[in-house]
């Protein structure tokens, strides 16, 4: 089978899988406990309350009928209005989505980048005491809960030595100059609020592609084919671009699923430095039982996850000769 | 398999078969839904082997890597449950084992395996090592056991050895800890999977006359499995040669070596080097390896690397009696005229053509 | 005699460790001619491959030629640079056939890209040039030119094997050092393996050195062959010299330790022991620990290679080889076997 035989196939799983993940939250957020239009309601909402939301949300109609609804709503990019906001769902996500995103994609990268060649580092001098005692650092900090390094960091270089500021996203003055959302981003206070979120972040993932690279680096290392390059006199510059190629494959492919961890262990970083992305949208929707925005957010992580994988699945194709297209 | 009448099979295995499905995961379900391709072909590692062990006896399982002899062991060993057939201890179903009777039949069967270097766990003493079997069975034991066990082995001092670890023991003697480790227990059977093919051949002499040995004075049967034909004689009574899931010749050792039957078999011996430089082989006209167990051939599955190919060989043969005095039994139809008719009982003629 | 191709003399090779020196070869001295197929046996541990090692320059860091020289056509090569070496010796002159031939390629690019790479590393060669040369050699090997550009995992176990020889060939040198090539493998696979190996003496002028501890493979393979033990060379001379007249007792018990398919009823010689740990200076017979005919003499000095009546090509490291004749057959008459020099002077029957 040819190769873009096998990527049209696998886009076509691909587009099943969010269908089927769209369907399992319409199903799961109507066996949530209680009334789905009380939910919707919120609590203290009398009973011609109720009767209004349920027409005017179609929650009288079979449920086949919502369901349908609700997936040519989905399907045409409407994913409902939020009812603490009264605005339309994407444009209410949009600017928390970007502040998330601008944090946590770059922080993702530069932790894999930091982390593959600190693993690689390791590796290549195995048994030696760096090697032995030099995957504590970043073990230390993948496994301290990262709310607990911001709270660190926040003490250290806000509190106590006063460098950078103590939480949000822009001081009032920048929010105050800027005529756009996105506009913020351009400002030297934005980015002097950027530096603590994003070290922490960092901090935190650092440690799976260090601990996955080293081991790597040492398994292909140990692999007969790098002796009898060297014996056949390649240089140490090549022979080392080779072993670097050959080790990052498990790395690449933990990328998605620890962004996907990264996006959801924001409720807990955007809190700490009160940073207006989606977790802290989540955690407000929660707690605001704002129904349609907490679907939409699950379905963009569960987007991101599926599509993730797709393309480290078509990387490999491309970088791996071994990942044979079956028949 | 002719019946032996004389004494009961300790292990008989009767038409064993040991077939893995491709694993399947949900995109592969969906591929299969939506696509309409069927379940792909399982992997036939053992495909129907009948054997007979009883008591005292050495049999060999021959053959390259690939021709199932591993997964027949871990079979064997209740690793894998076979997908077919059934393995009788002393007359007994194991497929009707409760939990108690696998955990004696673990005791009553014993493993020596391949690599030497990797079985003993490197921070445990011998005396750590071959005390493991007792814990697990829970059975006293005290230390002029243990150290009679090592003499036995003929790792002499034992005292001397009995406190040293792995990374203190040349391969043959971690190999003979391997051997007193499956003996102490006294097990009515030991498995065997290449006890010696990771030693220098000058080692292998000692080992294997070590375990020749053993057999006879702790009264154990054993399958010895090997890929090595040369060094059969100093083990076995009688030798199975596998190929692609299925025996294609069996009869007792010094029959097989002086007068081999099947083309394979016939290959294997002649590619052993003969150390003697006088002396001159011809190289093995075999090509390649053996096939690939998911993609078998319809009919002799030896036919595409035989040099004897005929038409015939395009339906299975029957693995028959090819002589009459003695237990030579072989799967290939270039014995197919000899007669067979008035052949001991329980002859398996049918089954000629593969479904 | 024409010049050697390679001659390796008086050789030490010391590793060293954390807290002392590992004495890994002793006073190794063994000649290799032009187009000559030589052995060198031994255990595990023998030093063989440490000293097929240092002829290749591919000595762990921590180890070195400390005594000797290894002069490749009369040249000094063992001082040379990784940079000299590399230029005028690595593939060109010498090359390897690794003891892992089935995994020695790498998994993940072409085997013509893989080829390109080394000849980059030590010619001027075009690309171009490269694949096909590589085209002719997987022709010579056996292998349809048209898989170069495959990758390694498309090929079976024994084509990954021949297409490590033709890597080996690629610049077509004149030594090719093949460390246990077979060891890993099957009976079948194997004699595959030293078919192509036997069938290169057709096609090139070629020297090759084995190393193995399958004395039954040297005796087949090659013409001439060292036996090796704790470090030290015991015995050389040509396959048939060490086969029809043994002279140092590792040589005569190793022989008689290996099965003979011909000959299953034979009982096996066991060797008891093992060779020294080689920490100190070695000066004395490494085997004598380990030897039925040991004296005191075995124990206190090393004892000199000495060529065996006046035989230029067989040569012994053993004081009291002159003895050693009627010593062994003493005692292989006592465990009840026919030596060597019988079974020869009776002369063999072919089985096929």
């Amino acid at each position: 089978m040819s190769k873009i035989k096998y990527y049209i196939r696998r886009l076509f799983v691909t587009v099943l899988l969010i269908f089927g993940v769209v369907s399992f939250l319409f199903i799961a957020f109507r066996l949530m406990p209680g009334d789905y239009a009380t939910t919707l309601a919120g609590g203290g909402a009398s009973s011609s309350e109720l009767e209004e939301i349920r027409e005017s949300w179609g929650l009288n109609e079979p449920l086949y009928m919502q369901y349908y609804h609700y997936m040519a709503n989905m399907v045409t990019g409407d994913p409902g209005t939020s009812h603490v906001s009264n605005e339309p769902v994407l444009s209410y996500v949009r600017a928390p989505l970007m502040n998330s995103l601008i944090l946590v994609i770059p922080a993702i990268l530069v932790a894999f980048t930091i982390g593959s060649i600190y693993g690689a580092l390791l590796g290549t001098k195995s048994g030696t005491a760096f090697e032995r005692y030099g995957i504590l650092p970043p073990t230390l900090a993948g496994t301290t809960p990262n709310f607990f390094i911001g709270i660190l960091l926040l003490l250290i270089f806000s509190s106590a030595l006063g460098w950078f500021p103590v939480g949000g996203m822009a001081g009032y003055e920048t929010y105050a100059e800027v005529e756009s959302h996105y506009e913020i981003y351009l400002t030297t206070d934005f980015w002097s609020h950027y530096v603590l979120p994003f070290t922490t972040i960092v901090l935190t993932f650092l440690y799976y592609p260090a601990l996955i690279m080293r081991g790597s680096v040492i398994d292909v290392k140990g692999q007969e084919y790098t002796y009898f390059q060297r014996i056949a006199g390649l240089p140490s510059k090549t022979r080392f671009k080779h072993l670097m190629k050959h080790s990052s494959l498990p790395v690449i492919t933990l990328l998605p699923a620890q962004t996907a961890t990264a996006i959801s262990g924001l409720v807990l970083i955007e809190t700490v430095f009160n940073w207006p992305g989606i977790g802290t949208l989540l955690f407000d929707s929660v707690l605001s039982r704002d129904t349609p925005v907490i679907q939409f957010l699950f379905i963009i992580v569960a987007i991101w996850i599926i599509f993730g994988n797709l393309i480290v699945d078509i990387f490999y194709t491309v970088i791996d000769p071994r990942i044979t297209i079956e028949d | 398999m002719t019946t032996n009448n004389e004494t009961e099979p300790i292990l008989e295995l009767r038409n064993v078969e040991k077939h893995f499905e491709q694993s399947t995961n949900i995109a592969e379900t969906l591929r299969q839904t939506f696509f309409g391709e069927g379940a792909q072909e399982p992997v036939r590692a053992v495909d129907g082997v009948n054997l007979e062990l009883a008591e005292n006896q050495v049999h060999g399982i021959i053959g390259e890597s690939g021709c199932g002899k591993s997964t027949l062991l871990l079979t064997l060993m209740g690793e894998h449950e076979p997908t077919g057939g059934e393995i009788l201890y002393n007359g007994q179903p194991i497929s009707e084992f409760d939990k108690a009777d696998w955990k004696a039949l673990r005791r009553k069967i014993q493993v020596i395996f391949q690599d030497p270097f990797n079985t003993m766990n490197p921070h445990f003493t011998v005396r750590e090592t071959l005390k493991e079997p007792f814990k697990i069975h829970g059975i006293e034991t005290d230390e002029e056991e243990l150290l009679d066990m090592l003499e036995t082995v003929r790792l002499t001092p034992a005292e001397e050895y009995i406190d040293r670890r792995e990374s203190q023991l040349s391969g043959g003697e971690k190999q003979r800890v391997s051997i007193a480790r499956a003996l102490i227990l006294e097990p009515d059977v030991v498995l065997a999977d290449e006890p010696v093919s990771m030693l220098d051949v000058s080692t292998q002499a000692s080992i294997l006359k070590l375990l020749s040995e053993l057999t006879e004075e702790y009264d154990v049967a054993m399958f010895y499995v090997s890929h090595d034909l040369s060094t059969v004689s100093y083990v076995c009574d009688e030798v199975n040669v596998m190929y692609l899931g299925r025996i294609v010749e069996s009869a007792p050792t010094r029959k097989i070596l002086s007068d081999p039957k099947h083309p394979y078999t016939q290959a294997l011996i002649n590619a052993i080097p003969v150390p003697d430089p006088f002396h001159d082989r011809s190289w093995t006209e075999l090509d390649g390896t053996p096939g690939d167990p998911q993609n078998l051939p319809s009919g002799c599955r030896f036919k595409d690397r035989c040099p004897e190919r005929m038409d015939v060989c395009d339906q299975q043969p029957a693995f028959e009696v090819h002589d009459e005095e003695t237990t030579h039994q072989v799967a290939c139809h270039l014995y197919d005229e000899q007669p067979v008719g008035d052949s001991p009982i329980g002859v398996n003629k049918t089954g000629v053509s593969e479904s | 005699m024409t010049e050697p191709l390679l001659e390796v003399e008086n050789v030490d090779i010391t590793y060293r460790m954390d807290s002392e020196d590992v004495h890994a070869v002793t006073n190794a001295s063994f000649e290799i001619g032009a187009n000559e197929y030589f052995g060198l046996v031994g255990e595990s541990g023998c030093g063989k491959s440490t000293l097929a090692k240092s002829v290749i320059k591919g000595l762990d860091s921590n180890g070195e030629v400390s005594a000797g020289t290894i002069r490749y056509k009369g040249r000094e090569i063992q001082d040379l640079s990784e940079k000299e070496y590399n230029k005028e010796i690595r593939w060109k002159e010498i090359s390897v056939i690794p003891q892992a031939a089935m995994n020695s390629l790498n998994p993940l690019a072409k085997l013509s890209d893989q080829a390109i790479e080394i000849a980059n590393v030590h010619t001027d060669w075009s690309a171009e040039k490269s694949v096909d040369r590589l085209k002719e050699l997987f022709d010579i090997v056996g292998l349809p030119e048209s898989r170069v550009t495959d990758y390694p995992h498309q090929f079976s176990g024994g084509m990954k094997q021949r297409a490590i020889i033709a890597m080996s060939l690629l610049l077509n040198p004149s030594l090719i050092i093949a460390d246990e090539p077979t060891t890993a493998l099957d009976v079948i696979m194997q004699d595959q393996f030293l078919k192509h190996i036997d069938g290169l003496r057709d096609e090139r002028d070629l020297a090759l050195l084995l190393i193995t501890h399958d004395i039954a493979v040297v005796f087949e393979t090659c013409d001439s062959m060292a036996v090796m033990h704790g470090g030290q060379i015991a015995e050389k001379g040509t396959t048939k010299e060490i086969f029809s007249t043994p002279r140092h007792p590792y040589t005569i018990l190793l022989q008689q330790s290996f099965p003979d398919a011909r000959h299953p009823d034979r009982e096996l010689e066991v060797i008891e022991g093992s060779p020294p740990a080689l920490r100190e200076e070695v000066d004395y017979c490494t085997f004598a620990s380990r030897c039925p005919w040991a004296e005191q003499e075995c124990q206190e000095s090393l004892p000199p290679i000495e060529s065996m009546n006046g035989n230029d090509s067989h040569a012994v490291s053993c004081f009291r080889s002159d003895e050693m004749e009627s010593l062994a057959s003493e005692h292989l008459n006592t465990i009840g076997r026919p030596q060597a020099n019988a079974i020869e002077n009776e002369g063999y029957e072919d089985d096929d």
